[in-house]
């Protein structure tokens, strides 16, 4: 790829220990250590990003379906979701 | 399928995931998609986990199996931020007809995600209305409606 104009980059300092793991990761994974450290930032939300998420979800729901949330349903929907542990449904089988 | 609403660049070629990344995640399958707009119980879940910080999967194999149920579904799920649409890799391809050869495609799909992996060792959980659909299969299973 050839860039037009200078791309910005910026240093990050890690311990000798975190470098070589970046290394091997970044190999295994075909890429370079800015690639894997830009992979794994852009895994992750910030807390404004998940508020927006959660915003434009709810006027979604709301435009298009008529759907606001009562304090009953997101409590119960907050159980459900965070709930553990979830039940595993392999099913037991009679030995003979 | 694009994310036009999603305000984090996910994948930039794509725009969608390839790969869950969060092992809280859930992944929706096609009868929890195909809820979405007759269930408040599912309405208020997709509006509940961003709150959590919790990411919702959906198969792309799902989506197809239900907009097939609910024709259009595809289109508002593509709107709704709080559902990540998730590749159908070739990896996931192998693990399906490996683990699963003689199901649905889109049921084989979420099984495959909902395995463990190295980089995942619990799995992903499955929210379902119908969780006999998994019962052969050793996964986390959260069923809707319970």
């Amino acid at each position: 790829m050839v860039y037009r104009h200078p791309v910005a980059s910026k240093m990050i300092k890690v311990d000798e220990q975190t470098h070589a793991r970046l290394i091997e990761l970044a190999a295994e994974n075909g890429t370079t250590i800015g690639g894997y450290v830009a992979k794994l930032v852009t895994a992750q939300r910030t807390r404004a990003e998940w508020a927006d998420i959660a915003q434009q979800t709810s006027d979604y729901l709301h435009e298009q379906f008529g759907f606001v949330a009562t304090a009953d349903e997101q409590a119960t929907a907050e159980a459900w979701l965070t709930r553990a542990p979830r039940s595993r449904s392999r099913r037991r089988r009679a030995t003979s | 399928m694009a994310h036009p609403c999603a305000p984090v660049a996910l994948a930039p070629q794509t725009g969608h995931l390839v790969t869950a990344t969060h092992p809280g995640g859930l992944v929706l399958d096609t009868t929890a998609l195909a809820a979405l707009v007759s269930s408040r119980s599912v309405s208020a879940i997709v509006a509940s986990a961003p709150n959590l910080k919790l990411p919702l999967y959906a198969p792309v194999t799902c989506l197809d199996a239900a907009d097939r149920i609910r024709p259009g579904i595809v289109a508002h799920i593509g709107r709704l931020p709080a559902i990540e649409p998730l590749e159908l890799t070739f990896t996931d391809l192998l693990r399906l007809r490996h683990r699963a050869p003689h199901v649905a495609l889109d049921v084989a799909h979420v099984i495959a995600l909902a395995l463990p992996t190295p980089t995942m060792p619990g799995g992903l959980a499955v929210a379902t209305v119908l969780p006999e659909l998994y019962a052969d299969y050793d996964l986390n299973i959260n069923p809707i409606g319970e």
